[in-house]
């Protein structure tokens, strides 16, 4: 049994009047339920209950001014009294009991400072192993030549010089912008398009002037998309149809820091010469700027790719659905070409397309690319 | 042989101690006819009489003062301070003059006395009935502070302060005066001072404490243990002169440590462990050593100590981040 009584509430305050119980006579409560509230003269506080217990009895009522130490509650303790000194009592606060008895056993110096562990062979500072962190270098390949073994940043410097590690330059950088689409589109063109690339020489005409190639080879495709309509397509392999266009929307790929770009020039057939190499200009500088909005990279049914101006001969561009076909030009050279019976110097555009083969015969594909070639060095 | 608190193993090491050895007097604040605030003494004054264990006045520096004179006098005086926060008003006694008595003489003198007194949070006590300074004794050459957290080390570790012979201060975490019990031969078989206990060998993770701390961090050592990390639990008992081999030693076996203690971080005793690891044992560190410790603030009162006093969760936590560090 033990009896409550109220603690110092602190601030000097001598004693306080009871606002109500919590609990009643027979209820169990637990260590820090609150037990009544009291009113001090600044404020009315939750008086918290030091034991664990049953209440046998409560010693005053709501309305009553109790002093400081007078016994509020009576007890019935969880456990029971043992023989022997026990007394929970303390002048401040509450000493939390307990019956659990721990096993303990007594042991001094038992560890010994010995190399238990792999890692622990390698006797080195932390600021060596961050290093050896940064460079990839695996400490227990490298020899430690400091005093007492100890493994220095030199040997680390020096085993990776001597190793093939690369210094990473950005630490598995994630893909943003135009490159994670780039990333996207072309994973998803790869694993659905059935590619056929077919490449063949342009030679062109020596009675004409080439004033502007690319503008050039676009009037032949849209040409050529005239003889063979079925590369002007949209194919839509999940729903199994394919979509003719009379009008061709000319993807053409412009390669920029942030990633491949696709400006679309609309209806390129019912544009003029001088319009295509404005629409062009302007792309240019859209993608230069980052000025390119997405509508403007949307909608291609064909692409014309001209890698020719850096540098390459022949290449198998690939397909992005849902276009069917893309033209690839290299670069334009002087080369040995047969005129009759002679070798002559001629100047040789280098055309590679690859077509969906899903949506697209090889005969399809020759035409086209025949029928282009015929334009391109058409005499005019 | 029955199970007794770490207050009735208090008890009874006085007990033993007045029994066996004439010089041993316990003077101190209501510990006579009161038996203590705690009840440490309680039973002491009916069985030895007024003599050997004396009711003082309400004047800390004085039962300071009193003790260096009847150690320095050949009596073995173990004085009660009831709270810690009541010892502030002893420092004099104690720096000036009972730290350095032995230096003082030459070595003629020696200064045989404890000090005991109950510290730490956790007993929603007001304010000056919560603190953990123990850095500032283990701060004074001359000083041996030692630190009980168990029933069987608080007698053996007791009875071996009373035996030293220079002064202990012998600080008693209150908060587990009666949490929970132990089988304690009453033998007046004393535990080595300067030595820390391994509580718990593991090969993952040293985490080291003293005190009331020492539960929290051996049931953080036991939930670790289901999550395959084998924690060993290093009781540091004697926390001035640290017993830094048995520290070195641990941590060159598992390369990581965390520290708990219930003490404010800035310049605890976790500061120097934690400095002495940095200087002696580098080489075997795989991550940063880390505190788990009480805030750099006056204990809360008691609705909020629980937030104060080191958590089992947070000393897990800080046993993650060092386990994942590299």
């Amino acid at each position: 049994m033990s009896i409550f009584k109220l603690p110092d509430l602190g601030e000097g305050l001598q004693d306080a009047e009871i606002v109500h119980w919590l609990v009643a006579v027979g209820d169990t409560v637990a260590l820090d339920q609150p037990l009544l509230a009291v009113e001090t003269a600044k404020a009315i506080v939750e008086v918290p209950s030091p034991f664990q217990g049953k209440i046998k009895q409560l010693h005053a009522k709501p309305g009553e001014v109790v002093n400081i130490g007078a016994a509020l509650v009576e007890f019935e303790l969880a456990e029971d009294p043992q023989e022997g000194i026990r007394d929970t009592g303390t002048v401040a606060g509450a000493v939390a009991t307990g019956n659990t008895v721990v096993d303990e056993p007594i042991i001094t110096r038992q560890v010994t400072r010995e190399v238990q562990k792999n890692h622990q062979s390698i006797k080195t500072t932390p600021a060596v192993r961050a290093l050896a962190q940064r460079l990839n270098v695996d400490l227990s390949l490298v020899t430690p030549t400091g005093p007492e073994g100890l493994l220095t940043i030199k040997d680390v410097e020096l085993f990776f010089s001597a190793s093939d590690s690369r210094p990473i330059v950005t630490d598995g950088e994630p893909l943003t912008g135009a490159r994670r689409v780039m990333a996207q589109a072309l994973s998803h063109a790869h694993a659905q398009v059935v590619p056929v690339t077919l490449s063949e020489d342009a030679i062109l005409s020596s009675n004409r002037v080439y004033k502007d190639i690319t503008v050039d080879i676009i009037l032949s495709i849209v040409n050529a998309c005239k003889a063979e309509p079925a590369l002007n397509a949209w194919y839509h392999a999940e729903a199994g149809t394919r979509q003719l266009f009379t009008e061709l929307n000319l993807g053409i790929a412009m390669d920029s820091p942030e990633g491949l770009r696709v400006p679309v020039i609309k209806k390129v057939n019912t544009l003029s010469p001088e319009e295509i190499r404005r629409e062009l200009e302007n792309y240019k500088k859209a993608v230069a700027d980052k000025t390119i909005l997405p509508a403007q990279m949307q909608g291609a049914s064909f692409v014309l790719s001209n890698f020719g101006k850096f540098t390459g001969r022949y290449a198998n561009p690939l397909v992005v659905p849902p276009s069917v076909a893309i033209l690839g030009c290299g670069q334009l050279r002087k080369m040995p070409v047969v005129k009759g019976n002679t070798i002559e110097v001629g100047t040789v555009l280098p055309l590679s397309l690859t077509i969906d083969h899903r949506v697209i015969t090889g005969g399809e594909a020759a035409r086209f690319l025949r029928s282009l070639i015929q334009t391109l060095v058409a005499d005019k | 042989m029955d199970e007794i608190t770490l207050i009735e193993a208090v008890n009874r090491a006085l007990a033993w101690a007045l029994n066996t050895d004439p010089d041993v007097i316990l003077i101190g604040e209501d510990i006579g006819k009161n038996g203590g605030v705690f009840r440490a003494t309680i039973g002491l004054q009916e069985r030895f009489g007024a003599g050997r264990v004396r009711d003082t006045p309400l004047s800390e520096n004085l039962i300071a003062g009193m003790s260096v004179g009847m150690a320095s006098m050949g009596l073995k005086p173990v004085a009660e301070i009831q709270f810690m926060g009541f010892m502030y008003a002893a420092f004099d006694q104690i720096i000036s003059h009972a730290s350095r008595l032995r230096h003082r003489t030459r070595g003629r003198l020696t200064c045989p006395l404890v000090i005991r007194s109950p510290y730490g949070a956790g007993i929603h006590a007001p304010e000056h009935h919560s603190e953990s300074t123990e850095a500032l004794f283990a701060h004074i050459p001359g000083l041996r502070v030692v630190i009980p957290s168990s029933p069987l080390k608080a007698y053996g570790l007791l009875l071996a302060a009373i035996q030293d012979k220079d002064p202990v201060i012998f600080l008693e975490p209150s908060r587990i005066y009666r949490l929970f019990k132990q089988v304690v031969p009453d033998n007046g078989e004393t535990l080595p001072l300067d030595t820390c206990f391994i509580s718990r060998e593991g090969k993952d993770i040293s985490l080291v404490s003293w005190g009331a701390s020492l539960r929290e961090t051996l049931e953080a050592a036991t939930q670790l243990s289901t999550q395959g990390i084998e924690a060993e639990v290093i009781d540091v008992a004697t926390i001035k002169p640290l017993d830094m081999e048995t520290i070195l030693a641990s941590v060159s076996k598992t390369g990581r440590c965390v520290i708990v203690h219930e003490a404010v971080k800035t310049l605890g005793v976790g500061a120097e462990i934690a400095a002495r690891l940095a200087e002696e044992g580098l080489m075997s560190l795989l991550a940063p050593i880390k505190r788990v410790t009480g805030y750099d603030t006056v204990v809360p009162l008691s609705r909020l100590e629980h937030c104060y006093i080191p958590s089992v969760e947070r000393i897990i936590g800080a046993v993650h981040e060092t386990m994942t560090f590299s």
